[in-house]
């Protein structure tokens, strides 16, 4: 496969007509995307060559219903000029099947290690790269690839999504923890590596009073070394906390094994706020979340005038913009 | 990763230098008073759809595969910057219903994204809400409705796949009890639910649960620690998902299943206190798509909560704001908007901020009326969206009234008048 029309078009190399490879493509008629009686005239996109051409053999091969080499060739091409058009991607999972050899699966990974960043916000190749993964049930090439993928951009939606599936699917927790620490120690504003985290702790820790006070001391602790106005590690801290919550109305019910931990289990996190309530200046950027987390804790304590004396500095000072939303949650 | 908060202050700067140029702040919109700053070029707007009708430049190829997006996109573009009284010309109304045609997938029912691909339900909704904005009997006949609701049970997993090796990578069904697959063997996420329960809303099928069941606990656990939907379990919180999933709990009536509070504060802090506009995850930059998928969230939390999630009607975002991002930094005087600026402007980011703009003109339905005559009306249908507004019940940036965009449900993304015209078709044929 290595010397095919798909594989050279990913060298850079100019785009070769079809039509001038006789050969392979004489007895394909091409069809056109309309006939003179169904043009619509209207929606039409000014196609560059080349996506044309690969559509018009494509929808012959399509009507044929042919499954062979030169389809599993041709899908290339689509995909080279049209990396959206999932039935090309289907196809090539058809062809593999009917009839790829050992080499072409192994092949397949390959190629989606070399396109993969190109196409790295495309939704149909991560979905092409699970089926072929499973289909292999070899997941060894994962997390190196992934490694690419994120440094490029380490907030790709797909790739996270991906990691999930893959972790969970071949167990391999291991080591996670440790990826997770540096590539939030590298960017702690990415608050993709902050869920990804969530989902880690989740999945390997008991949750208990021991994990959340870690999770949220740790969430502290970025919070302080970086910036105030990171969002992600606050929310963090009230995602553990409100699930605390959930726990304990859980473990009101006859015969829940939940826990019953709430929030004014940890006074420290009272105290952590009140603290930086006087580290930082009223006007800096993030000093809101200071006050919603403490509004929390005041909302746990009971304490309702002194939360809505919080909420009431919310709409006017420290978070106008969500005046709104503050009225809304003043404590009647 | 210097580059990202580079880039962040970079946008930041540039926003600044818009608003200063207006007089303008984000912060200071309620008192912004400048009418002749603050215009929404409706006419151009217009035009621009028109254009796009006509040709597509050959950028729209990366959105080829999902072609009946597009005449959904232009005519809600037009639906919504032309004056409700005007309609849609008879002869643009035709060829857009011969485009569709073509793309309708006579053997297994939906739409297919291009001629000869398969059948992929997202392009089946999108092709349906055009269809819904043509409004004609002949748009609506091209649908069969028995093959689509084939086509629907064929993408639904109503018993999820067991994963294995030993099945063929073209015969996986990936996803989990009560998701829709796009496609036959194709992805799974919520947006497919999303268009899967419109269709069979507005065909009439539902309730049923042959299309729904385990649809509702599957959107509950996607709901995250940060209060958003993501695609998945343990996903991240994302504007769309969050949008796809609430919408379908309101159409299942199974909103209790989700934490409204929690995703009510997600959603307000989506809102850049100095940009104006939405992001739609946190720490990512502001984008005028976001204008929809979030401001409708704000809507429909106040529907889901009968009327209890506004203040004075208005919603719990900076409605001023976002439509100071939209015209300042987005709008382009040639017609259509961009995501943010720098970017160029594209059919795509246009309908979705000139929806979202509208969505934050208009106030809750429940401030004009008393709640318990709305949830009477809930009994049978949604609630009363009407067309016409009393500027009282608007809220625009500098009380500039001829920026009144027309009102569409935050639900189907189109004027509620069409939708309602073509469920009614579809209750009869
Ligand atoms: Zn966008």
């Amino acid at each position: 496969m290595a010397d095919s029309d798909g594989e050279s078009l990913y060298e850079g190399k100019e785009y070769i007509p079809m039509d001038e490879k006789l050969d392979k493509w004489a007895d394909v008629e091409p069809i056109e995307q309309y006939t003179q009686e169904n043009d619509p005239g209207v929606c039409k996109i000014d196609y560059t060559p080349g996506f044309e051409e690969a559509m018009r053999y494509f929808r012959a091969l399509l009507n044929s219903n042919e499954i062979s080499r030169r389809m599993l060739e041709l899908t290339q091409v689509v995909i080279k000029v049209n990396y959206g058009c999932y039935t090309a991607w289907y196809i090539r999972r058809k062809c593999l099947d009917e009839i790829g050899t050992e080499e072409d699966w192994q092949n397949e990974i390959k190629y989606l290690n070399k396109i993969g960043i190109a196409l790295e916000k495309n939704y149909q190749i991560w979905h092409h790269r699970r089926c072929i993964v499973q289909k292999l049930n070899d997941p060894s090439n994962e997390k190196q690839f992934m490694e690419g993928i994120l440094k490029s951009d380490d907030k790709n939606y797909h790739a996270w999504s991906y990691r999930i599936w893959f972790i969970k699917y071949f167990n391999l927790f291991d080591g996670e923890m440790e990826f997770i620490e540096k590539m939030i120690q590298d960017n702690p504003v990415n608050n993709s590596a902050w869920s990804y985290r969530y989902f880690l702790v989740n999945h390997t820790k008991e949750f208990g009073k021991e994990t959340v006070e870690q999770e949220i001391q740790y969430a502290f602790q970025q919070i302080k070394d970086y910036k105030l106005d990171n969002e992600a590690p606050w929310v963090y801290i009230r995602g553990f906390l409100a699930k605390t919550d959930e726990e304990a109305k859980r473990s009101q019910r006859p015969n829940s094994s939940a826990k019953r931990i709430i929030i004014t289990d940890f006074p420290f996190v009272k105290e952590t706020c009140l603290q930086m309530l006087k580290d930082y200046e009223e006007g800096a950027h993030g000093y809101r979340f200071i006050n919603i987390l403490l509004l929390d804790y005041l909302i746990g304590e009971g304490l309702k005038e002194e939360a809505n004396e919080v909420i009431d500095k919310l709409a006017t000072v420290y978070d106008p913009i969500r005046e709104n939303y503050w009225k809304y949650r003043k404590i009647s | 990763m210097a580059s990202l908060s580079e880039s962040l202050k970079d946008l930041q700067e540039l926003i600044a230098e818009f608003y200063e140029l207006a007089d303008y702040t984000p912060l200071g919109a309620k008192e912004y008073n400048e009418k002749d700053m603050c215009n929404i070029d409706k006419g151009t707007h217009a035009q621009f759809a028109l254009n796009n009708i006509l040709s597509l430049n050959y950028g729209y190829q990366s959105v080829d595969s999902g072609s009946p997006w597009l005449p959904y996109w232009l005519t809600n573009i037009l639906e919504i910057t032309m004056n409700p009284i005007e309609e849609l010309p008879s002869v643009l109304r035709k060829k857009l219903t011969k485009f569709l045609k073509n793309l309708h997938n006579d053997e297994s029912g939906g739409f297919r994204g291009q001629i000869s691909l398969q059948s992929h339900i997202a392009s089946t909704y999108g092709g349906l809400m055009a269809i819904v904005n043509i409004g004609t009997e002949e748009a609506y006949q091209i649908i069969d409705k028995q093959k689509m609701k084939e086509f629907l049970t064929e993408v639904f997993c109503k018993v999820k796949q067991e994963p294995s090796s030993t099945l063929k990578s073209s015969e996986m069904k990936v996803g989990e009890n009560g998701a829709y697959i796009m496609h036959e063997n194709g992805e799974y996420d919520l947006r497919a639910c999303y268009c899967a329960l419109i269709i069979a809303d507005i065909l009439g099928f539902l309730p049923d649960p042959d299309l729904t069941e385990g649809m509702s606990d599957l959107i509950a656990s996607c709901q995250t620690y940060e209060g958003g939907i993501a695609c998945n379990p343990y996903g991240e919180a994302h504007a769309g998902y969050t949008y796809c999933g609430l919408s379908c709990m309101i159409l299942l009536g199974e909103v209790d299943k989700l934490n409204l509070d929690r995703l009510i504060e997600w959603a307000v802090n989506r809102q850049l206190e100095m940009e104006g506009g939405f992001n739609g995850r946190i720490n990512k930059l502001v984008d005028s798509c976001y204008n929809f998928w979030m401001g409708a969230i704000f809507e429909m939390v106040d529907m889901a909560t009968k009327g209890k999630a506004n203040i004075d009607g208005q919603w719990l975002c900076s409605q001023l704001a976002l439509q100071g991002y939209s015209i300042f930094c987005c709008q382009s005087s040639e017609g259509g908007f961009k995501d943010k600026p720098r970017k160029g402007v594209d059919v795509y980011h246009t309908m979705y901020a000139l929806a979202g703009t509208s969505i934050c003109q208009h106030k809750s339905h429940f401030h004009q009326k008393k709640v318990e005559e709305i949830s009477e009306e809930n009994k049978e249908d949604d609630p009363e969206l009407s067309e016409g507004d009393d500027f009282d019940e608007v809220c625009i940036l500098s009380k500039n009234y001829n920026n009144l965009l027309a009102r569409l449900s935050p639900i189907y993304n189109a004027r509620m008048c069409l939708v309602k015209k073509a469920k009614e078709f579809y209750k009869e044929n």
